[in-house]
């Protein structure tokens, strides 16, 4: 086994974990299959092990181990089945980041030929198609064209201040396509001056990254940064955290970067956005890349806030402690029934709040929780922060 | 007919992209074939084109997810769209159900019917269509 994708600072973190357990009370996939072997703790013991066999005393003496075929699987599933939410890092009492951890994990076993088969699929629609559906790239805005009354330039201007980054699952997906499209009615009544890249917007590289495709990534990141610095923007905004996250951490870029909340709680303090009062009762959920992994709690709290007439009721679970709806990580694509079994419990947390609906700043989050409240026939209603702005806007 | 497993009406019209057509005088209904809904798993969510759209044959005008899966709902003649199954929008899993009755997508006039019909395949065209559609997927 090679380390070469692990950082010194990960191989000490792996070194200091103390098998405290406290990760355990708070790892969604723990919780739900009690299984040492997929928690945080187990995790960190068998790549421990690994290394022992490969790099320690006996090693040294009598030569490394083959690790076998069936070992390699086995971790292989411990270290997939994660849907990387990142609140086990959080709550670690050494501090070890846990999330990159299992990401550098991930890119070993991708060197290493034991991945997931899905992620080939999803390798080849990305580098090939340039979005993870594996649909054709230029039909990226076909969200656009179930909206009225577009302008000539559909958005597509050659220049503008801003760029709307729409990322793949809202463009493509339908059950969601009402974020962009309200994001986009949002501004235009605002009076932002935007610009959509449409066919030239390739996937972030998030999807690759937690595959552990790190390297394969780094394309689609070169090109989006080009695409938004010919537009002559200053500013990218975002109403994918995912989309967000990764290029705050990944593009090194000189772009001022906004997720959504954010720049719509500007507009509302510029007084460019006002709204009219409606009572409504809400529950709002955290998603794992915008909270615990971009740190933003408080703006989308801030614009339910300013609703007049809107109530917001907290779940058992939120903030740095929101439960992740089971819809990260990719987990979806490899096991589906355990991200539907993370999203029930999302669910029951929903509704013990006695809300009238869940709101929530993520695309996938939408789809999750939908998706499995559909299948169950559960009905509660989950809405995107941008499908109520636009709403509650006088 | 059935076809390595999977049903296909007889008096239906088939699109390439694996919807159908069902004429009915200047009425012709669309839908997904078993073969599609299959392999696309529960359907999660289906946007249909707007009523009153005018459709083009072999285009895309609307799309549909399962769990991990989207893919375009195309045309199979093109006209003007005159209902939609609303039903479809609180229970999308009909499309699995009963993907040629209860599962049925939307209602068209057609504007070029008889030009337009000689594209689509009969059920008797199907068997080695499928076939090679089933060693297409499964190279990917």
């Amino acid at each position: 086994m090679k380390l070469s994708r692990l950082t010194p600072r990960q191989l000490l973190e792996i070194d200091a974990c103390t098998r405290c357990g406290e990760c355990l009370r708070y790892c969604p996939v723990y919780i739900e299959r009690e299984e040492e072997a997929i928690n945080p703790r187990g995790k960190i013991r068998a790549i421990k092990r690994f290394i022992r066999s490969q790099f320690g005393i006996w090693a040294k003496l009598f030569g490394p181990k083959k690790l076998s075929e069936d070992q390699l699987k086995k971790f292989s599933e411990m270290v997939y089945r994660c849907t990387l939410c990142g609140e086990c890092g959080m709550v670690c009492p050494v501090s070890i980041r846990s999330k990159d951890l299992w990401i550098g994990l991930r890119e070993v076993l991708v060197e290493l030929g034991y991945y997931p088969k899905e992620f080939d699929t999803l390798k080849k629609n990305v580098l090939t198609e340039h979005n993870i559906s594996g649909l054709d790239n230029e039909g990226r805005i076909e969200w656009l064209e179930a909206m009225g009354d577009l302008p000539e330039h559909r958005y597509q201007k050659e220049k503008a201040e801003v760029i709307y980054f729409v990322g793949c699952v809202a463009s493509y997906f339908p059950m969601v396509h009402k974020i962009p499209q309200g994001m986009v009615n949002i501004m235009r009544r605002a009076q932002v001056d935007f610009a959509l890249l449409g066919g030239a917007e390739w996937c972030c590289g998030f999807p690759l990254i937690g595959a552990g495709m790190r390297k394969e990534a780094e394309e689609m990141m070169a090109h989006n940064l080009e695409e938004v610095r010919k537009k002559g923007a200053h500013t990218a905004i975002f109403t994918c955290p995912s989309c967000f996250h990764t290029w705050k951490e990944e593009y090194h870029s000189e772009i001022n970067l906004f997720h959504f909340t954010q720049f719509l709680l500007n507009l509302i303090q510029e007084g460019k956005i006002s709204f009219k009062e409606e009572k409504l009762k809400v529950t709002y959920h955290d998603p794992c890349d915008l909270g615990r992994a971009s740190g933003i709690y408080d703006p989308p709290r801030a614009i339910l806030r300013a609703m007049p007439g809107v109530e917001l009721v907290e779940m058992k679970d939120h903030g740095p402690y929101c439960r992740c709806c089971g819809g990260g990580g990719n987990l979806e694509m490899i096991d589906p029934e355990l991200s539907a079994a993370l999203a029930r419990e999302k669910i029951k947390q929903i509704q013990e709040t006695g809300a009238e609906m869940v709101v929530t700043s993520c695309q996938q989050c939408i789809r999750t929780i939908m998706t499995t409240a559909r299948r169950m026939k559960i009905p509660i209603k989950a809405l995107n922060l941008t499908e109520l702005v636009l709403k509650h806007m006088k | 007919m059935e076809i390595e497993g999977y049903q296909f009406p007889d008096d239906l019209y088939y699109h390439k992209e694996h919807f159908w057509a069902k004429v009915d005088g200047h009425s012709v209904t669309v839908g997904t074939t078993d073969f599609a809904q299959k392999l696309a798993g529960e359907i999660v969510y289906v946007e249909l084109p707007s009523v009153g759209r005018s459709v083009e044959q072999d285009k895309p005008c609307g799309s549909m997810e399962s769990g991990k899966w989207v893919g375009r709902i195309y045309a199979p003649l093109s006209g003007k769209v005159e209902s939609i199954n609303e039903a479809l929008e609180d229970s999308p899993e009909l499309i699995n159900q009963s993907p040629y009755d209860k599962g049925w997508m939307f209602k068209m006039t057609p504007s070029k019917l008889e030009e337009e019909l000689g594209k689509l395949m009969k059920v008797g065209d199907l068997e080695g269509f499928i076939k090679s559609e089933m060693e297409r997927i499964k190279k990917k």
